[in-house]
């Protein structure tokens, strides 16, 4: 019986603490405004859009509640942008309203406002490997060309990751994940003070066995009949281990704030192969450091502000285990009647740096505007291409290299598949915001490129905002962008799937939009947005006659138009839905078709509930509808399909201990993503398929 | 130290008044590790973001504080165990809680020390420290730089924060300005009241929402700010996320500059400057944010406010 009694003054004891701790919260809410001002007015989150545009912002509690583990799941949440996948280790293909290519080039990554474009194929690295999400502050999504401001990358949409920084002292927290796949994740995160400066790390460890899924066809399985041979291993299921280490490092002083980086990458699958043959023995890693120095006064006096900024950034493209292109006992070709007792093998490895170094200046002294210009200069470089190949000429001999064969380097000769190459561009850009009338806003700005390969370019952006009513806000944006071609698409030579060409002309895009937010009561969101875009001279690798290679070509036109409708309520203090639903129709003017692979429906929704006593719940679905294939694809249409997931988050302790259920794809559906047309037909029939069910078991604590 | 309390001691007689308050002035300019045994600062754990509030309040309080400080996190649990731990070790001659849960744990222990309060809004005995809530006079300072074309204010406030108003009716006479209370009880009575206000006020008018949670019921709030859009009233309120819905500006407590004038209240109570119950002092020291979009409807430009340092522009 005291037993009990203890019990319930021990459990009487813990209530009344809880209670006065959650009206600590609730006096500090009443003070601040709510828990999401707060974050804003402590400096968390700062906002960083420069110019009006279709944006999403999504914070790092939103990404905690989505039970993000990559930060795909987290950008599939945001209207107009589609996460389709490539067959080489099915990195992302970020699709924003229906401009879809196999490498992705058209969409610009940024980590710290830096980009993280890599020459090779203009995308984030063919072995990017995903980006784990604990050391990400917030990520802004721009919808749109946004080159005015950005440069000449940000083309279709603009992707900004902010990392953790600033100035808190939260100290440290522990994480450990693991369930489905083999899947173990370790993440450490602080944040301290040191005397002046503040600091932020965080490391993160993510091992996983990948998917098993399997393809049920694949290129070999197409050579096979011709060669009279039987080497395909499909069926055969996808490669897609991985090994991950994530560094992010900040350091605050004053006005100057330092990033460090790393991302590397081991011991990872290439999923259904290099040249679309499935290859379970390949292994690739891929090396990526950055660093940033930036030096930021808003307010060096009442009317100038100034930023100025260095970096650098390095990233390697490495072959850990042979990539076997094509499997043993292929002959590479019907013609060859001598097959390769060990496949056909190619290693390209490929190395670059980037250097940045920019300035920017804002100006407040004129009456009704502000002006920002810029200057900036950029030297990038692929400085080693190595190559490995058991197939093609031996430089050594001039002779053709014998099937069974080791294989020879290759490398710097021009039997290699790419040149060591660089680049450089200079840039300067001006903008004015203009308040017209009290409710009128004209941003105007011009962004002039000048580039060591390809000439010049000026790409401006015009937007119009008009504060309508005081709950409804309109903008018309216009805006223009451009994309050098990647040194793959201009110099990729000598290789069995990939080739350049370097009379390409750069792609242009020229955009239009509407944009409405309105905000009908005080928990009420609506967004519509409207857009039209005409995009020009694309680069595709398009399949050659000979049905094993590819070509980069302009090879033509695409337009296309759509609407976006979000809504975002805060039923009560502890329900919150977020819904959105987008509709894009585009067509390839040079053949009069229907784009291909870009979905033209999506629906997502979302619903958060935070109960007493640190119950957290995110329940999603993402409905992705009406792929079509390229005009001369004769697949059916690919399935439509729904995802549906489901976080559960409880803390205890006051918040220091934190258990998570987290579980994927929950009524386990065939998730397929479009695989790339060919040649007399698609090497891969039956798609690319996507993780099936997955669960994991998360614990946080905070030390 | 010893040194020091010998000549205080025994020279004092002798010394003329001008020359111990001289002393005296430079013992407080003294590095403090002399002075005094130090500063226990008492505050809850408690989640992100918040946490952020009480280390930006700590950082003021280090920064100002001459002397030696300890911090003291409250435990979820057996709070009161540690903190009596606490002050056994280190003996303070002071204590500075954060919040309202380390008030309470304080005052349950036997312990005599002095104790100034912080981050907090109202108290139920009367302590030395800082409130929370922002002054008044600085929130009507701040209007009347943005917007000195108002020549009078409505505010619609519950009986228990009429007192409160006082002060803020004679800093408007002093201007030349109006304050114009109205009274209500209940959300009912609310909007009728900010209706008979909407109806009745032009552009020279602002409309001041008052922090109270049982008057400003959300719909309230968006009829006001959809009425004074139209008409050009400027609304201003307490609570600073409303600037986000568009309310003109609001006020919060500028956490750092709070923390050292707490430090400055615990050196003048450990000097028994001032009594242990001087109460709570307005609080002076705040970030002011503006909603841009509204600014540049009442034709108000947000980089032309002389005078006013904008934290943030929403």
């Amino acid at each position: 019986m005291k037993k009990f009694q203890h019990l319930a003054i021990l459990i009487y004891s813990t209530m009344s603490i809880h209670s006065s701790i959650s009206a600590e919260y609730e006096e500090l809410s009443n003070i601040y405004g709510d828990e999401e001002f707060i974050t804003i007015a402590s400096g968390f989150a700062k906002p960083i859009s420069k110019a009006p545009s279709v944006a999403s912002v999504i914070t790092a509690k939103t990404i905690k509640e989505l039970g993000a583990t990559d930060i795909d799941e987290i950008l599939e949440t945001v209207p107009g942008l589609h996460i389709a996948r490539n067959s080489i280790g099915h990195q992302p293909i970020y699709i924003f309203r229906g401009i879809s290519s196999d490498f992705n080039p058209q969409v610009l990554m940024l980590i710290d406002g830096i980009p993280i474009t890599n020459l090779f194929h203009g995308d984030r690295n063919i072995l990017w490997g995903g980006m784990p999400v604990e050391a990400i502050s917030r990520i802004e999504i721009i919808r749109g060309p946004g080159s005015a401001i950005y440069g000449a990358d940000a083309f279709a949409g603009t992707i900004n990751i902010i990392t953790n920084s600033g100035r808190h002292d939260d100290g440290t927290e522990i994480g450990v994940r693991t369930g489905s796949l083999d899947t173990k994740d370790f993440w450490i995160k602080t944040s301290k003070k040191i005397g002046d400066f503040d600091f932020n790390g965080t490391l993160e460890f993510h091992d996983t066995d990948g998917s098993h899924e399997t393809v049920d066809s694949d290129y070999q399985s197409i050579l096979d009949p011709l060669s009279g041979t039987n080497a395909s291993l499909a069926p055969g299921s996808v490669s897609q281990e991985r090994e991950n280490i994530d560094g992010r490092f900040n350091l605050l002083y004053n006005n100057f704030n330092l990033n460090i980086g790393f991302q590397l990458r081991n011991d990872a699958g290439i999923a259904t192969g290099i040249a679309q043959s499935l290859d379970p023995k390949g292994r690739a890693s891929s090396k990526r450091y950055n660093s940033d120095l930036s030096y930021n006064n808003p307010e060096l006096t009442e009317n100038i502000g100034i930023k100025a900024t260095i970096s650098y950034l390095q990233t390697s493209q490495e072959v850990e285990k042979d990539f076997i292109l094509l499997p043993p006992g292929t002959t590479g070709s019907p013609t060859n009647p001598s097959p390769y007792p060990d496949g056909i093998i190619g290693n390209p490895e490929v190395y670059e740096r980037h250097y940045r170094t920019n300035f920017s200046t804002t100006f407040r002294g004129i009456a009704r505007h502000e002006l920002m210009a810029g200057v900036g200069y950029y030297f990038g470089e692929i400085y080693k291409v190595k190559e490995e190949k058991n197939f093609g000429i031996d430089p050594a001999s001039g002779l053709i290299i014998i099937p069974g064969s080791a294989p020879v380097d290759v490398s710097d000769t021009p039997y290699a598949f790419l040149d060591e190459n660089e680049r450089e561009n200079s840039h300067v850009f001006i903008q004015d915001i203009w308040h017209l009338a009290n409710d009128w806003e004209l941003t105007t700005g011009l962004r002039f490129d000048h580039y060591s390969d390809f000439g010049d370019t000026a790409n401006p952006r015009i937007a119009l905002v008009w504060s309508a009513r005081h709950n409804l806000t309109v903008k018309a944006l216009y805006g223009e962008a451009f994309r050098a071609p990647s040194f793959a698409e201009t110099g990729e030579r000598a290789n069995p799937a990939f080739l350049g060409n370097s009379d390409l002309k750069p792609e242009t895009l020229k955009s239009y939009e509407l944009a409405f937010n309105y905000k009908p009561s005080y928990d009420l969101t609506l967004d519509l947005n409207l857009f039209k875009y005409y995009w020009k001279d694309i680069i595709q690798f398009i399949p050659d006659m000979s049905g094993t290679t590819r070509t980069a070509q302009n090879t033509g036109e695409q337009k296309g138009h759509g609407i976006e409708l979000e809504a975002a309520w805060q039923v009560n203090d502890h329900l919150s839905i977020l819904s959105n639903y987008s509709w894009q129709k585009s067509e390839d003017e040079l053949n009069k078709a229907a784009a291909a692979n870009a979905p033209e429906q999506q629906f997502y929704i979302r619903a958060n509930t935070s109960l007493p006593g640190g119950w957290n719940m995110t329940l999603q679905a993402n409905r992705v509808m009406d792929r079509n294939r390229a005009y001369d694809d004769s697949r059916q249409d690919i399935d439509d399909y729904t995802v549906v997931d489901f976080t559960l988050r409880k803390s205890f302790i006051g918040d220091q201990l934190e258990l998570s259920l987290i579980s994927k794809n929950i009524f386990n559906g065939d998730v397929r993503e479009p695989s790339p047309n060919g040649q007399p037909a698609p090497a891969i029939t039956n798609d690319l398929p996507l993780d099936r069910r997955r669960i994991y078991g998360e614990i946080r604590y905070q030390l | 130290m010893h040194l020091f309390k010998t000549n205080r001691t025994t020279g004092l007689q002798r010394v003329p008044l001008g020359l111990f308050t001289l002393l005296l002035s430079v013992q407080l300019l003294l590095p403090g590790k002399a002075l005094s045994s130090g500063l226990l600062i008492v505050y809850p754990n408690v989640k992100a973001p918040y946490n952020k509030i009480y280390g930006d309040i700590i950082k003021g309080i280090n920064e100002s504080y001459r002397g030696k400080s300890q911090e003291c996190q409250l435990p979820a649990n057996s709070g009161r165990k540690v903190l009596a731990e606490y002050i056994t070790r280190y003996k303070p001659d002071v204590l500075l809680t954060l919040g309202k849960h380390s008030l309470n744990e304080v005052r349950q222990l036997p312990s005599a020390l002095p104790v100034v309060a912080g981050a907090i809004t109202k108290t139920e005995e009367v302590v030395s420290g800082v409130s929370m809530s922002p002054d008044p006079e600085v929130i009507l300072s701040h209007l009347l730089e943005m917007a000195p074309f108002v020549k009078r204010v409505y505010v619609v406030a519950d009986r228990e924060r009429q007192v409160e108003l006082e002060g803020a009716t004679a800093y408007l006479a002093k201007q030349d300005k109006a304050l114009q209370i109205e009274t209500a009880e209940s959300v009912q009575e609310a909007a009728n009241k900010y209706l008979k206000i909407i109806h009745q006020a032009s552009a020279e008018n602002a409309i001041w929402l008052m922090r109270s949670a049982s008057l400003n019921d959300p719909s309230l709030l968006m009829l006001v700010l959809e009425a004074a859009w139209k008409k050009k009233i400027v609304v201003f309120s307490s609570n600073p996320s409303h600037v986000k819905r568009g309310a003109l500006f609001s006020l919060y407590p500028d956490n750092v500059k709070m923390g050292r004038t707490l430090a400055k209240i615990a050196q003048q109570l450990e000097r028994k400057l001032i009594p242990a119950d001087a109460g709570l002092a307005p609080l002076r020291s705040v970030h002011l944010i503006v909603n841009k979009r509204t600014s540049q409807h009442l034709g108000i430009m947000p980089n032309k406010i002389s005078g006013l340092t904008i934290h943030r522009l929403l």
